[in-house]
């Protein structure tokens, strides 16, 4: 049974059960498990059933690998097996589920359906990682390295999953890796001849010098290292990359950031919910403006499918290109001009973050374009630094209010009052239920702003579940027919439903996405990736295409000044123009109690603001770059001084607590010995103070008065030591300073610098120190587990 | 029966007629110990010493230092290297009794301690004292004797008195033993078992003289011994002074303790088969005392206890045989374990 090894098989196959746990959170349903447990298994068996055959390490490969192709026929092929045997057909059938898998995983993000060939994909790949586990650990003997398959399986959950995973599956399946390790570690122990020390010092318990000893030494230490592997990454600051080195930190989130550099993936997919929300900075700017209005990064206007599809821009780009305010804006509209100044910026070219409508612009080192019709900016390269100025209308309500549409081209108006075919009538039956009879278009384009600001509307990252019928069946949806019917999603579905409402109203619309204005800090704005936005755009003759808000007000903070009833305008006026907000997500709120939105959203705001401030505090720019440099100072001279000063102060406490003058002269003796110690000439042990002196002076070469002090040294020592109580004593501190002092002077440089820095009498303060701290400790577990062995 | 009594005819003065005393001679405490007596009389010592025997002052030393620690000295060298010319100077350096017993395999137990005789004149029996009746005793060839008559020689060395017929003679002070020991004659011989050896204070043994001492040996003992020339330089009661000065010398208990780290080192040591015995212990601390004597000091110095570390213990300890395998000496040992045994620093 020995060679067998069943334990650390059994440990093996649990292990590599174990890592596979995250999968969870890449698959759903959970269908995969059973028939994936049964190939790990298998493999483990046949594992087992090779070594009770054959002791070659291939030979047991072989078995295996026979194993995991039978077990796959039996448990994945069924139906295509012949004469119960995998063949062509079996091998035609798992091509056509794998290609299956393959374009499941390509298609949808975790977690991802869960079909036959995800289950076979799954099955495969750890029984692969089962027999190599089993391999290095069991056939090895090398535990330790079998971490690499279970890691690279662990990081395939880790990395895809698309949020950060619980530490819970780490700790379990580092947990299960360390047993591992110190199964073999221990076995490795025993083999050694004698793990019983010949001499026991000090602490009668002898079962902790032997093999007891290490194991628990051994637990102790990797119960630590787990701890510090889970509590660490909380507590260490997550410093943004491009302090360390540029782009070298990828974190690729769900809104499509990637690879150091972030861009707005100008594909929206409906369906998706937001789960993690980035804290990363996308860029910063000042602006001349009280209230900054969002930045746009790009304007979206077909929808298709579920999707909003990227238009083609055909801006040319130029150092200095020409930026004008758009023709259908008519030059009577009041306006104010604003100019804002972005630097470190982020964003991946060719996007570019701006306000919107532009008049003017300078982008430093790089060709940029604005595209004539939307005004979305493009660039050749990506910019770190650009100035913008651009306007903010105040149309009149009058302006607002005709019915025209005629500065728009055919096929632009055709294009954005295209109305989504499968959603239209849930969207038509409502804007028959908002927009009261008569209206004109600013009236209802408010109508619908205000019915989505509404509380009956909830804002989350996470989208409802499916909808079901009374008998419990799910009911097929389009994405915007589902959002009105739950009610439930984010700043995505809020705008299309708008805009889509908006085109069955008549009024032309597109779909803009870009970035709420951001944080507030010392005059700069900073805008994270988590403040990614998307907003409806509305076409008014004469006013342009112009910013609606239908995102609640936690989310978005307040709507346009043109888009609210005009008797509250003189109220958010004068909060707007109040000192600027310190985050988009807690500016301040209409008094409208109908705008108001519900309880939950309010907790998920503060929520947001929290960790807005918070991650700002860790890396808000260069003083906190100056702080690190200096705390890393600090700690380090701190460090450098530690064991010195510990050594001094041992020496003073000891001279202090001599009872008599032998035990002064003693201490002394002591602190020479381990100064000259440390200076690297340390007498033999067993000498005499004399025989210690002759070494003295032979190895460090003392002569004259250097001599006559060792001598004095010495004889006084040997007087406090050996002579007759009541012998007068000399005070030996002075001659034992010129002694340390003529051997440091014959040493090489290395060990003086040595004996400054570390003498040994600080590490053995040090280490008392310790001791007395955790030898309490100890005491206490030692008790607390003999009583629950006793009992 | 009295024939093979081997005292030798040196001119030294009779013993004195020994009185029965029930208990030896206490010590006198308390008495001034002149340190300076010590060394003076020792330096003499040594010097007329060194005059016979060339180019071994170490060995001269040992000598001295056992003789003022009342022990006893075992000389085990091979022939003609000088361990009777050794124990003749001393016993010829000091004014005192001094007999020189050769053994021999029929040398009777009686003929050590002596004999009760019948005397007509008187009409009782009188004691005929044997040859340990003497300060300085020199047991030639000690281990050519019969175990039964070594027995009597060590009893009486350990005891420092003889019991014949029921009484018992006290042995005149100070006391001193020195047989020498040939190891490589094996035939007809019956060598010392360890519990005996045990009873010696220090072995020492000479050794070949170095080239310049046996050139210059030559000279000296061509035409006559320079034995012959050698004058006593001190006598008995001077002896006696100087050990009561020894006993009077400071052992702190740092060297207590010391002294007994070295002696249960040597029992734990793996490369020992027997360690030293608590008599070893009591005997090395004793020789210690003199060599600090001799030096002139007051008081022990672990480094007293080294020196004389490996006269006092090497005799007494028995190496394994992977030790005897690896050639090294039981003294090679001794010096390996006072480089390990660390020297205690408390002080009281």
């Amino acid at each position: 049974m020995s060679r067998t090894r069943l334990a650390d098989t059994a440990i093996a196959a649990l292990a590599t059960a174990v890592v596979s746990w995250p999968l969870t959170t890449l698959f759903t349903p959970d269908d995969w498990i059973r028939p994936t447990m049964l190939m790990v298994a298998f493999v483990a068996a046949a594992g087992l059933l090779g070594r009770w055959l054959t002791t070659s390490k291939t030979g047991v490969l072989f078995v295996q690998l026979v194993a995991l192709v039978v077990g796959a026929g039996w448990i994945y092929g069924r139906g295509h097996l012949w004469h119960g045997l995998p063949g062509v057909d079996t091998v035609l059938a798992f091509n056509n589920l794998l290609v299956d898998a393959r374009e499941t995983i390509q298609n949808y993000a975790a977690p991802a359906p869960t079909n036959r060939g995800i289950i076979l994909g799954v099955g495969l790949a750890m029984g692969l990682t089962a027999m190599l586990v089993d391999h290095l650990a069991v056939m090895r003997r090398s535990p330790a390295l079998a971490g690499l398959p279970l890691l690279t399986a662990f990081l395939i959950s880790a990395s895809n999953s698309g949020s950060s995973l619980h530490p819970v599956y780490f700790v379990i399946a580092a947990g299960v890796w360390l047993i591992m390790v110190g199964r073999q570690g221990i076995a490795s122990v025993r083999r050694w001849s004698t793990t019983a020390p010949l001499q026991s010092r000090g602490r009668a318990t002898s079962d902790r010098d032997g093999t007891m000893g290490f194991a628990s030494l051994g637990r102790t230490l990797g119960v630590a290292a787990l701890a510090a592997a889970v509590v660490l990454p909380v507590v260490t600051p997550h410093l943004p990359t491009r302090y360390l080195v540029d782009g070298l930190g990828r974190a690729t989130d769900s809104t499509g950031f990637s690879d150091g550099q972030i861009g707005l993936n100008s594909t929206l997919d409906l369906t998706r919910s937001l789960e993690d929300r980035s804290q990363s900075p996308v860029l910063s700017y000042t602006t001349t403006a009280a209230s900054p209005t969002p930045l746009r990064v790009g304007v979206l206007t077909t929808y298709r499918g579920g999707e909003w599809r990227p238009d083609r821009s055909d801006s040319e780009l130029s150092p200095r290109p020409r930026v004008a305010l758009p023709d259908d804006i008519s030059s009577d509209v009041p306006r104010k001009r604003y100019r804002i100044s972005v630097d470190d910026s982020r964003l991946q070219a060719p996007q570019l973050a701006a306000p919107y409508p532009l008049v003017a612009g300078e982008v430093d080192d790089a060709s940029w374009g604005v595209d004539p019709q939307t005004q979305v900016l493009r660039t050749n390269r990506s910019v770190t630094s650009y100035r913008m100025d651009y306007v903010a209308l105040d149309p009149p309500r009058a302006l607002l209010e005709q019915p025209t549409t005629d500065r728009l081209s055919d096929s632009q108006r055709f294009d954005a009052l295209r109305v989504d075919r499968e959603s239209a009538p849930t969207v038509e039956s409502l804007v028959r239920q908002v927009v009261p009879e008569g209206a004109t278009r600013i009236e209802a384009a408010m109508a619908i702003q205000e019915h989505f600001r509404s509380s009956a509307y909830t804002y989350s990252l996470q989208l409802a579940g499916p909808v079901r019928d009374e008998t419990g069946r799910d009911v097929p949806m389009d994405p915007i027919t589902h959002f009105l019917t739950t009610r439930q999603g984010y700043c995505v579905q809020f705008a299309t439903a708008m805009v889509m409402m908006a085109r069955a109203a008549g009024i032309p619309a597109r779909m803009a996405i870009g970035f709420l204005p951001g944080t507030l800090d010392k005059g700069t704005y900073t805008v994270r990736a988590a403040d990614a936005h998307a907003w409806p755009e509305l076409y008014f003759e004469g006013a342009g295409w112009l910013r609606f808000e239908p995102t609640p007000a936690s989310r978005s903070g307040q709507a346009p000044p043109y888009s609210l009833e005009e008797v509250q305008t003189p109220d958010t006026q004068s909060t707007a123009t109040d000192a600027p907000s310190v985050s988009a997500t807690s500016a301040p709120r209409r008094d409208n109690g109908a705008n108001d939105p519900g309880a939950s959203d309010r907790a998920t705001t503060s929520g947001s603001a929290d960790t807005g401030v918070l991650s700002a505090w860790w890396s808000s720019g260069r003083l906190t770059l100056l702080g690190w440099v200096l705390l890393g100072l600090v700690v380090g001279v701190a460090g450098t001084v530690a064991v010195p000063v510990a050594a001094r102060l041992r020496r003073r406490r000891r001279l202090h607590e001599a009872p008599d003058d032998a035990q002064r002269v003693e201490v002394e003796w002591q602190a020479m010995v381990e100064r000259i110690g440390d200076l690297g000439v340390v007498a033999p042990r067993g000498s005499t103070p004399r025989q210690a002196g002759r070494f003295y002076q032979r190895e460090a070469y003392l002569e004259g008065a250097e001599v006559a002090s060792l001598k004095r040294v010495v004889d006084t020592v040997e007087q406090s030591r050996y002579a007759r109580p009541g012998t007068t004593l000399v005070d030996i501190r002075e001659d034992a300073e010129r002694v340390v002092h003529a051997v440091s002077g014959v040493r090489r440089r290395r060990d003086r610098v040595r004996a400054l820095l570390w003498p040994q009498d600080g590490l053995v303060e040090w280490r008392e120190r310790r001791a007395a701290v955790t030898e309490p400790v100890q005491r206490a577990w030692d008790s607390v587990r003999s009583r629950l062995g006793r009992s | 029966m009295h024939d093979q009594d081997a005292a030798a005819g040196d001119g030294q003065p009779a013993v004195p007629a020994a009185a029965p005393v029930s208990s030896p001679a206490p010590a006198r405490e308390g008495e001034v110990a002149s340190l300076e007596l010590v060394t003076r009389v020792a330096g003499q010592l040594s010097r007329a010493m060194n005059s016979v025997i060339e180019g071994k002052p170490d060995v001269v030393r040992t000598a001295i230092t056992v003789l003022l620690a009342e022990g006893h000295l075992l000389l085990e060298d091979v022939p003609g290297v000088g361990k009777t010319m050794l124990a003749k100077t001393l016993a010829r350096s000091i004014d005192c009794s001094v007999r020189r017993v050769q053994f021999t395999p029929d040398l009777l137990p009686s003929d050590i301690t002596g004999v009760s005789v019948f005397n007509q004149d008187v009409r009782d029996f009188e004691f005929r004292p044997g040859a340990i009746f003497a300060n300085v005793v020199v047991g030639d060839e000690i281990n050519r004797a019969s175990p039964k008559t070594q027995s009597a020689l060590l009893e009486c060395m350990e005891e420092g008195q003889v019991t014949v017929d029921g009484q018992t003679y006290g042995l005149p002070r100070p006391f001193i033993v020195m047989a020498t020991q040939n190891p490589i004659e094996m035939e007809g011989t019956y060598p010392l078992p360890e519990a005996q050896r045990d009873r010696f204070m220090a072995r020492i043994s000479l050794g070949y003289p170095s080239t310049r001492a046996e050139l210059a040996m030559l000279d000296t003992h061509g035409q006559t011994s320079p034995l012959d020339k050698l004058e006593p330089v001190t006598d008995a009661d001077t002896i006696s002074t100087m050990v009561r000065a020894v006993r009077a010398v400071y052992t702190s208990p740092a060297i207590k303790q010391y002294v007994v780290d070295l002696t249960s080192s040597t029992r734990t040591s793996t490369a020992l088969r027997l360690g030293a015995s608590p008599r070893a212990t009591l005997q090395l601390l004793r020789a210690a005392r003199a060599h600090a004597a001799l030096e002139g000091r007051d008081h022990v110095l672990p480094d007293d206890v080294q020196a004389i570390a490996v006269a006092v213990l090497a005799h007494r300890i028995i190496p394994t045989g992977e030790t005897q395998l690896a050639r090294k000496s039981t003294a090679d040992v001794l010096h390996d374990l006072m480089r390990r045994v660390p020297v205690p620093s408390a002080n009281r």
